[in-house]
């Protein structure tokens, strides 16, 4: 192998090293056991799964302040199921807030996830934290937030990234990666 | 009910002990006899001799005797789980229909034999004096049987079951052929089939000395039985909670990389013990577990479908004194995991709630709010009333009293008799301190109870608002209600009336978890409490109009949990998972420990001994994260803060776990396991009541 080909070998491994979203996504392959979809797990991060799969949490690193953890909830809304909601009216609600609530939001935005025309947008929350626990401070805490429509119905997966508001840029990236790599069973 | 309970404890302990061999001389069999040993799979050679199941020499004398003993109380136990089991259905011996009080009396009447006199006085009073007298009659055969069904009066301590002492002090009342044909009563056959009546569902299999207990130990542990899938009847939801409960839990937050794939939950549901459900008749204990080689081996019994009070006090016997007491080693092996969880508590009536706060020394405030739970809440509402009947614990509106604790919590303390006494503390309202300038100012709860500074080696600080002689200088609404302004900022606000009654049922279920060990689990837990808590506040909003009674945080997760009932579980995994949450996990996982391995002592005593140091060292970081929390707010400074991160390193350092005692451990795994399958099962029991609330509301 030629010096000239060495060099650009190194600098490709060099690049992908310092661009690990730029190549193949790095992470964990993840399904739940019912097989309705599956992801690549951030690394480090770990889930478990309640009800069958219809509700998975992938917990992340602990805060630095430690009220709150950070993690990605993916819930699946099944369409007629009890208490359904349309994901138009979902994004409406957690865009804006109940009465009273402290929510600020950006626009929908569209995303390609899992083949299907997705929708995320982020919000912050105040909130007091911890819950239920005292000391407790006005604290804001930030989602990020995508909605997967399934080709039936008007099913879809809610699929939430929470952290607080000062760490929330560490995981912004990890997060695009992560819905990359979701794909629901068709 | 308390005296049929009694029995019930006797007997297993009879049971248990009968387990050591007698050393009497054999006897010539009677055929109700040789029915009896049938019935629980021994062979009865031609030439008289008494084979064990699978054994490969036939029993000798005192073989025969222990034997007999053992499945006289078996038969014993049987019957009286099935007698509870009906009394369960009905809520009480006052409840019972002709019906069931006809099936009672046949299942007393085809076991009369089994019982000695002073237990058959206790369940007399379902029988007429003429059927009594026919009954004895029967029952009135030589004693030298009746010493071979019933356990030796000194096998059964009496401190173990006071009320039951007299179970086996009986010896003369012998067993009759006539009451025990050998086709009166069946062969115990386990029917797990879902129209299957529960009180027929019992089975019990009797330790033998069989030729699979020669099986060599390291063997055996791969024999015993998974974890038995739930035999009350339940739905869907919570059949798959249940299930899950004993597959592997999914992965968890830990310091080792994520598995690839959580393993499942419902979808792979433990088969182990379908085969031994599909037998027709149970395997043999004595198959599953180490032969009872010594004389205090294990009283490996195993019972299925066994009615909520008698796992209870099973419970207890594996946990208490009592059970330590008498078992002693035996404990070690003694295997409750095929047990089934207790069923929903019966409904509590509302003439027996009045009844109580007419006579209970609360105060009317309280008295009030434990009628707002009477009456609106939903899911947890007989839980929570029947542990205020059944322990009518302390119930206090105080200020300074509850720690780290927002707006209730539990006070806990044991009396001279070692009796668990509960007081649920609430807070009146929350001490705050406003922080910020112009637009921005917002409130932070501070902590108002000296306890929670001195254990975090911090001064308290100096606020107005947490001196009760005080004056205010304004009061009025804001969103922490009512709030009384001091002359250095501080304020105290006040709770609303029903919100306070959402935060007393959540500590009354938690007293009972407490109690049920069902905190084992404190994510499951908290489901159940919290979901119920929820359903309670939507029932006083629809009433209110509005949800404006609840406080701005809490009022924020009511209505995520109104528009996404999910949403709760969302919150509570990332608060339970933080650090100030104080738990080494929040799973409970770490009990979620494989049967075979609960025969190893050494095993238990290092895991527990571990358990309690990461317990000690997610409680020091969750005080460290509290001080420095503290410090944010501006109370304290950063040098107290480090001070108090010193100290309570320090502390930490010097922690040691005391070595449990073998048994002692073991039983505590165990009732640690049934706690946290039994908050599985009720955190799948708050999905459907969600899922039935919902259903309805929208």
């Amino acid at each position: 192998m030629s010096r000239k080909a060495l060099f650009i070998a190194f600098a490709i491994s060099w690049a992908a090293a310092l661009f690990p979203g730029s190549g193949r996504a790095a992470g964990t392959p993840y399904s739940p056991s019912s097989g309705d979809f599956s992801c690549l797990l951030p690394p480090g991060w770990t889930a478990f799964e309640e009800e069958g799969g219809a509700l998975v949490h992938i917990l992340g690193p602990k805060s630095p302040l430690g009220d709150y953890r950070a993690g990605i909830d993916i819930e699946f809304m099944q369409d007629g199921g009890a208490g359904f909601v349309p994901y138009k009216k979902e994004i409406d609600y957690l865009r804006n807030g109940g009465a009273g609530d402290h929510v600020d939001s950006t626009l929908v935005q569209a995303l390609r996830i899992s083949g299907t025309l997705g929708r995320y947008f982020e919000s912050n929350v105040i909130r007091v934290l911890p819950d239920d626990r005292l000391p407790a401070a006005q604290t804001t805490l930030h989602h990020f937030t995508a909605f997967v429509p399934v080709p039936q119905g008007q099913s879809y997966y809610l699929i939430d990234l929470s952290s607080s508001e000062s760490t929330y840029l560490n995981y912004r990236g990890l997060f695009m990666e992560f819905l990359k790599s979701f794909r629901a069973r068709p | 009910m308390a005296v049929l309970r009694g029995r019930i404890i006797a007997c297993l302990l009879a049971f248990c002990a009968a387990l050591a061999p007698l050393g009497a001389a054999a006897q010539a069999l009677s055929s109700a006899q040789q029915s009896l040993l049938s019935r629980y799979q021994y062979q009865i050679k031609p030439d008289g001799s008494v084979w064990a199941p699978d054994a490969a020499a036939p029993l000798d004398a005192s073989g025969v005797e222990a034997a007999l003993s053992r499945a006289a109380g078996a038969q014993r136990l049987k019957a009286l789980l099935q007698v509870d089991m009906i009394l369960d259905q009905s809520g009480g011996k006052d409840n019972l229909t002709p019906e069931q009080t006809e099936r009672i009396k046949d299942i007393l009447r085809k076991n009369w034999t089994y019982f000695p006199e002073a237990s058959r006085a206790d369940i007399s009073g379902y029988f007429s004096p003429e059927e009594l007298n026919s009954l004895n009659a029967e029952a009135a055969a030589p004693a030298a049987s009746q010493a071979a069904l019933v356990a030796s009066p000194a096998t059964v301590p009496e401190e173990a079951a006071p009320d039951a002492a007299p179970a086996a002090s009986d010896s003369s009342a012998p067993a009759d052929e006539a009451a025990v044909p050998a086709a009166a009563v069946p062969v115990p056959v386990l029917d797990d089939s879902p129209g299957a009546d529960s009180a027929q569902n019992l089975s019990m299999s009797v330790p033998a000395q069989s030729a699979a207990t020669a099986l060599p130990a390291a063997a055996l542990p791969a024999l015993k039985p998974s974890p038995a899938p739930v035999q009350v009847p339940q739905s869907p939801a919570v059949a798959a909670s249940a299930a899950a409960s004993a597959a592997p839990v999914p992965p968890l937050p830990a310091p080792k990389p994520a598995p690839v794939s959580a393993p499942p939950l419902a979808s792979k549901a433990p088969s182990a013990p379908a085969a031994a459900l599909a037998s027709p008749v149970l395997p043999l204990a004595g198959a599953l577990h180490p032969a009872p080689a010594a004389p205090m081996a294990a009283p490996a019994a195993t019972v299925v479908g066994a009615p909520a009070r008698a796992v209870q006090e099973m419970r207890a016997l594996a946990a208490g004194p009592a059970g330590k007491a008498s078992l002693g080693a035996g404990l070690v092996g003694f295997q409750i995991f095929p047990l089934p969880l207790p069923p929903a508590p019966p409904a509590v009536s509302a003439p027996d709630v009045e009844k109580l706060l007419q006579n209970a020394p609360y105060t009317q405030d309280v008295v009030f709010l434990l009628r707002q739970i009477e009456q609106k809440a939903g899911l947890g509402r007989n839980r929570a009333l029947e542990f205020l009947l059944s322990q009518i614990p302390a119930i206090v509106i105080a200020p300074r009293r509850c720690g780290a604790s927002a707006r209730g919590c539990l006070e806990t303390r044991t009396d001279a008799r070692a009796e668990t006494l509960y007081t649920v503390v609430l807070s009146p309202g929350p001490l705050l301190v406003r922080r910020g300038a112009l637009w921005f100012k917002h409130d932070d709860l501070i902590p108002d109870a000296p306890e929670f500074y001195s254990r975090r080696r911090l001064s308290a600080p100096d606020l107005k608002a947490n001196q009760g002689d005080a004056l205010a200088e304004s009061v009025g609404d804001g969103p922490w209600g009512k709030t009384s302004v001091y002359a250095d900022g501080s304020r105290r606000g006040t709770y609303s009336r029903e919100e306070m009654a959402g935060t007393l049922l959540k500590e009354l279920l938690m007293a009972d978890a407490a109690q049920e060990s069902w905190d084992a689990s404190p994510y499951y837990a908290q489901v159940y409490v919290r979901t119920a808590q929820e359903i309670f506040y939507a029932r006083e909003a629809a009433q209110a109009k509005g949800d404006d009674f609840l406080d701005p945080d809490a009022r924020l997760l009511y209505q995520r949990w109104e528009n996404d009932p999910n949403s709760l579980r969302d919150e509570l995994v990332h608060s339970l998972s933080a650090t100030r949450a104080g738990l080494p996990d929040f799973l409970g996982r770490r009990w979620d420990i494989p049967a075979s391995d609960l025969s190893n002592p050494t095993d238990c005593e290092l895991r527990v001994s571990a358990e309690s140091m990461d317990e000690a060292k997610a409680r020091e970081s969750a005080m460290k994260e509290d001080a420095a929390a503290l410090e944010r707010t501006g109370l304290i400074t950063a040098k107290q803060a480090a001070s108090a991160d010193e100290a309570l390193s320090a502390a930490a350092a010097s922690f040691r776990s005391d070595p449990l005692p073998a048994a002692r451990c073991l039983s505590l795994q165990q009732k640690k396991e049934m706690g946290r399958r039994l908050a599985l099962s009720l955190a799948g029991r708050a999905y459907a009541a969600q899922r039935k609330f919902f259903g309805v509301q929208k």
